[in-house]
């Protein structure tokens, strides 16, 4: 077998012979080496595929916020993928819409832990990242209200502010009232504001008469303001919830793969925990056995 | 062929009567009931809704979400577009739609409903300095153009965790009452707001030039007298960009002065605007028993993050998920 070599000094082709080297030396030792290559440069292989076809898109939806920060994260994170891979990121106001793209075949999604289970077609989408919160992938919701509101009961007819949307909020206000409690509040008396900051102020300003928020929210309220944070109470603390997950075919393309990596690395470095930050988050890590069954509920 | 002489067959008597007997009955409570509900709930607002200029993009915003909002009764709502009908074409809408409340969205379409609608109900948005109009209690709904200081400032220090004093340049005699709030509300969040007053925009620059060197950063709100002329406004900018302090504004319109200059500002808190649409909304509905004027419940975050660190100012890095705009 004659093997063909290019002289990349000369820009000609010449066969190998013409080396002066015996043909099976060469041949082994060039297979090895040419092995090797392949081992230690697939990944870069991979990524450079995945650049060539244009990168994979992470498609984002969440309900439990109301920001319309997308075309911040959209720019963000496009710049941020622009030298890791070429990825898109492409946010979705629109459930539905949201949706109609995981009827697709490819890219990975990033959404609400509450979302996925609820999705018909969950079985074809696996959870491979859950977001990381100061080290923790779960986060607690509360209700307050204006401090002398005794308990739940009180809420009845009342406006709640939520950073949540409608169909979210009613959902964790049923788990966070109880089954006694649940009808306490409807859907005309949600009012849904763009974050947790916002839903606080409202008890504050007369605007709403309880608000939902998060843990970390109610936090930050009492480390900036902390006589508005006084004046609330906390009726209810809801159970720990898992933070929004990463969510891939079972076999991704190489693109997909490529930007699963990017991802579970984002964390690690400033500009891209910076981005991350944009969706309440500073990182993303491998989903455990545990959260996947509890997701599965 | 078969199928469709079996359907036409005749039926037996019997059967026939035995269905009648159930039937009427049925009909009788299924009126009385309908009757009943459509006594005891109240009569749909019928509501129109008067955009002062459909080619602004927040206009059209807030409107969307104001029916939206609405959901099942937006089948009451009708729309007209001030800037393409002129108030010819919204007295003929009136005219024609006799609705029982206007939403006014933005100050031209207030002024011309105020005009041509007089003694109707009318809910105001998205109009800066509404209180020029001064909007009669009885008959008119606001909701707020501005953020409460005390939201501002809360946030404020949301961001700039570091910041001690926030200087503002405004006229006595229309913002008093909003400035002795601002100092109230800074005490509650560890933030001294520092003021000037000024009764002639030719004064700004000397307020300003007197307060700057005393504060973290400079509070640009929409004072009618510091906003007269622009060259005023650009005050602000050069001042605070000569000490390499940020300027805390209200409208995104100040994130950069003008195409060619390099001034703008560092922080931007306006209302929301889906939510101004969802709580006029909430006004519609129950519009009797809204307050005359009502506080924006939302906020919009625009940090320009280039400006932060040319400055070399410290923010809070965890406040990110708070911010709509990010400018690099």
């Amino acid at each position: 077998m004659s093997i063909v070599l290019r002289d990349t000094t000369l820009g000609r082709v010449r066969p190998a012979k013409d080396r002066m080297l015996p043909p099976l030396q060469f041949s082994r030792r060039h297979a090895l080496r040419a092995l090797a290559l392949v081992g230690l440069g697939a990944p870069f292989l991979r990524l450079a595929h995945a650049q060539a076809a244009g990168g994979a898109t992470i498609h984002f939806y969440s309900p439990e916020t109301n920001i319309n920060n997308f075309g911040t994260l959209k720019s963000e994170f496009d710049t941020f993928f622009a030298n890791a891979g070429g990825h898109k990121f492409q946010p979705y106001g629109d459930r539905a819409a949201f949706e109609k793209a995981l009827a697709g075949k490819s890219g990975v999604f990033l959404l609400s832990s509450w979302h996925y289970p609820q999705l018909a077609a969950k079985a074809a989408w696996q959870p491979v990242l859950i977001g990381q919160l100061k080290d923790k992938s779960t986060q607690r919701h509360v209700l307050c209200a204006r401090r002398g509101v005794a308990n739940v009961a009180a809420l009845k007819g009342a406006k709640v502010a939520s950073p949540g949307n409608k169909a979210f909020t009613l959902n964790l206000l049923a788990d966070l009232l109880g089954p006694a409690h649940r009808t306490l509040v409807t859907e005309q008396n949600v009012l849904p504001v763009p974050k947790d900051m916002d839903a606080l102020m409202a008890i504050g300003f007369g605007l709403a008469q309880a608000a939902i928020a998060t843990e970390g929210g109610l936090e930050k309220l009492a480390k900036t303001n902390a006589k508005q944070h006084d004046a609330l109470t906390q009726l209810v603390c809801g159970p720990e919830r898992l933070l929004p997950i990463v969510v891939a075919r079972s076999q991704p393309d190489a693109a997909s793969q490529a930007l699963l990596q990017v991802l579970a690395r984002m964390g690690q470095e400033t500009e891209g925990q910076q981005r991350l930050r944009l969706l309440g988050l500073d990182a993303f890590a491998p989903i455990g056995e545990a959260h996947r069954h509890e997701l599965r509920k | 062929m078969k199928a469709h002489l079996h359907l036409n067959h005749p039926r037996p008597r019997a059967r026939r009567g035995l269905n009648a007997s159930f039937i009427w009955p049925a009909l009788l409570v299924l009126v009385a009931t309908v009757l009943l509900a459509l006594a005891a709930a109240p009569p749909a607002a019928k509501v129109l809704v008067v955009n002062s200029d459909a080619s602004v993009a927040k206009y059209v915003e807030v409107q969307h979400a104001f029916k939206e909002a609405l959901g099942t009764d937006a089948g009451t709502v009708t729309e007209v577009d001030l800037s393409k009908v002129g108030e010819a074409g919204l007295r003929r809408t009136l005219a024609a739609e006799n609705p029982t409340i206007l939403y006014c969205v933005g100050s031209p379409a207030y002024q011309a409903a105020v005009k041509l609608a007089r003694g109707r109900s009318i809910i105001l948005s998205t109009a800066i300095n509404w209180e020029r109009f001064k909007p009669d209690p009885r008959t008119t709904r606001v909701i707020a153009d501005e953020l409460p200081a005390l939201a501002q400032l809360t946030l404020f220090r949301h961001f700039f965790p570091k910041l001690q004093r926030v200087g503002v340049v405004y006229n006595p005699a229309i913002n008093k009452q909003w400035f002795e709030q601002a100092v109230v509300a800074g005490k509650e969040v560890g933030v001294e707001v520092i003021g000037r007053t000024v009764t002639r925009s030719s004064q700004v620059g000397s307020a300003l030039a007197e307060l700057t060197p005393k504060v973290d950063a400079l509070w640009l709100t929409p004072d009618p007298v510091v906003l007269e002329n622009t060259a005023a406004v650009k005050l602000y900018f050069t001042r605070a960009d000569a000490a390499r302090k940020p300027v805390f504004a209200y409208s995104t319109t100040y994130l950069q002065l003008d195409p060619n200059s390099p001034l703008g500002a560092t922080l931007v808190l306006a209302p929301d605007v889906p939510t101004t649409g969802r709580q006029a909304a909430s006004v519609a509905q129950d519009f009797a028993g809204a307050p005359p004027v009502t506080t924006p419940a939302g906020s919009e975050v625009t940090l320009n993050l280039k400006r932060v660190q040319q400055y070399g100012l410290e923010f809070n890095r965890d406040a990110l998920d708070a911010v709509n705009n990010l400018l690099r």
